[in-house]
Order: C-alpha cells, then structure tokens, then sequence
C-alpha cells in the first residue's frame, strides 16, 4: 500500500478515533498523542488493512488501545512522580471553532471516573457487545451497564436547560 | 407524533439505563445525527452530536500524522539504497588495494612469473566488469558502481605509471 493510499484510507477515520481517544484520555493533547500513536501502529501494518472489511471499526480500535495504553503510562509516570505535570492543552486560531466543540466533549469527559469512560467508548464509539467489553476490562454486565448509565446520564445534564 | 418519534422516545430511557443493544445504539445515533429532529429531544440531540458528529480531529493532527508517514516513507527507501552502496565502494577498494599490491610485488619480481602492466591492466577490468554486471538493480545504483569503477582505474593507472617510471 501507497503512502498516499493509506493517507487517504486513514484520514477519513480520524474523526471518529479522536473522539474516542477524547472520551478515554479526557484531554485533547494526550488524545492527539493516542491517535498518532495508533497512526503510525496501522501504517507499520498497512499491509494487513488490504485485508479488513470494516476499516472504521479497526481504526477506532487501534486509537482504543493507544489512549489506553497512554492512559496507563501516565498513570505510572505519576505514581513514580507525584509532581508529574498534567498534558497542556494546545490550539491554534485556525482550530478555534473545532477546539471550541472539542473542548466541551473534552471537559465533560473529564468529569466522567476512568471505567466510565472505557465502557462508553468501547460501547457508543466502537459499538462493542456486552460480552467483548466484559472480557476486556473484566467487569460484570450489571456493572457495566451500570457504568454506561450513569456515563450517558452525566453527558446529558450538561445540555439540559 | 410521527411513528419513528415514538420509537425513539422508547428507546431513549434504555439507552440512558444501558441497556438498550447496539442495534438500538445505531438507530438512536441515526436519528439524532439527522437535521430533522422532534423538539422535544432538542438535548439528546445535543448529547448524541457532541459525542458523533461535532467532535473532529485538530488539522494539526493531521498535517503531523501525514508528515510523520511522508518522512518514515523517505527513510525506509534511503535505507534500502545504502548498503548497496557500502558494498560497491567497499568491493571496489578492495579490488584497488590488492590490484596495486600485487603491481608493486609482482613488478620487482625478476622471475618468469612477471606480468606486463598491459595484461594488469585487462585482469583489472575484467575483474571491474564482473563487479559491474553483479549490480544491475536501480539506475542509481548502476551510476554509483560506474563511477567507482572509473575511480577504481584511475588508481590502478596511477599505480602502473609509477612502476613504468621505475
């Protein structure tokens, strides 16, 4: 595959990985690491995107795993280094309208606790069934619909009149 | 109340109790993605587009991400050209080093094993040509091989002028 094939394959799924990465990372900076992280994953194995029916689904899951895997590096950074700075967040004026909506899902996100924000991402951005998101974090159905209800409901209030 | 509104109104409190099926998921984020939506879920709508549609990637990310291929792309070619390069210069030195050698041993020798620098001359190239055909790949790496070799004969020239002064 072309670098100009996989630019353009890649490209059009990079709306729907950042959100996810968002959702997970809670900060648009450690977001943009995940999904560059995970671009650079896909292009050392390019060669086996050729062979993916839903290119979508398997994007999302690499920018999944690299905001998790990001996730859990920081998390060891700080318990190394208790003054471990948070990631700054950065934008430039072009982005401004873009920013300003990102912003919002980024700040809610931030409010949502760490299993919530797995479980919605997995569910609502990945479309993941029970059993898959189970297996992965290891959590019981009634506690992951648990965790989904009270993600969806703490989303909603912030658009509640 | 139109009958696609009605159905989504009854899914909308699974969706918030988690426990409508992704089935239901897709429907819902359909709907609300529309521009035709009912008023009265004016906040879910809000809700659904902050989290699949309003949210896009930085440009930045994405000027960084197509950098980053572009350069990893420049350097993968630039390190599949090298070695070849390595080789030829190396092999050519070589060739140089024990073609000179054995001119200056071989030429205070008196014995009747002594070689005209004429005939030292054609082993040279025919030992140059070999190394020449071996290396067919790339225009590149042609060029280079060429002008090492017209590098390498210019040393083995030199080499027979001096012992020709001798």
């Amino acid at each position: 595959m072309t670098a100009t094939d996989f630019k353009s394959k890649i490209c059009t799924h990079l709306d729907a990985m950042y959100r996810v990465a968002l959702v997970l990372c809670g900060n648009s900076a450690d977001a943009s690491d995940a999904v560059q992280d995970a671009a650079i994953k896909l292009w050392e194995s390019r060669d086996k995107l050729d062979a993916v029916t839903n290119t979508q689904a398997y994007c999302v899951a690499a920018a999944r795993n690299a905001a998790l895997t990001l996730i859990r590096s920081r998390r060891h950074a700080e318990s190394l280094d208790p003054a471990y700075p948070l990631a700054a967040e950065t934008s430039t004026e072009q982005e401004i309208e873009a920013a300003d909506t990102a912003r919002r899902l980024e700040s809610i996100a931030a409010t949502l606790p760490e299993n919530q924000r797995t479980v919605l991402a997995m569910r609502d951005f990945q479309g993941c069934e029970m059993d898959e998101i189970e297996q992965v974090t290891g959590l019981s159905a009634g506690n992951i619909r648990v965790l989904l209800s009270r993600a969806r409901a703490t989303i909603r209030k912030h658009f509640e009149k | 109340m139109n009958i696609q509104t009605e159905y989504i109104k009854s899914i909308l409190p699974k969706y918030y109790a988690g426990e409508s099926t992704t089935d239901e998921d897709r429907i819902l984020r359909e709907y609300f993605l529309e521009e035709d939506v009912d008023p009265e879920l004016a906040t879910d709508k809000a809700t659904f587009m902050a989290l699949f549609s309003d949210t896009t990637a930085p440009e930045s990310l994405r000027l960084k991400i197509e950098k980053e291929i572009d350069r990893r792309t420049v350097k993968a070619v630039q390190r599949r050209l090298r070695p070849r390069y390595g080789r030829i210069a190396a092999a050519a030195a070589i060739l140089a080093v024990a073609v000179s050698a054995s001119v200056h041993f071989f030429g205070t020798d008196t014995s009747a094993q002594q070689i005209s620098p004429e005939e030292a001359k054609e082993h040279t190239i025919k030992a140059l040509t070999l190394l020449t055909s071996t290396v067919k790949k790339g225009c590149a790496a042609m060029e280079t091989s060429a002008q090492t070799t017209a590098s390498t004969l210019q040393t083995v020239e030199q080499t027979l002028k001096t012992h020709k002064n001798r």
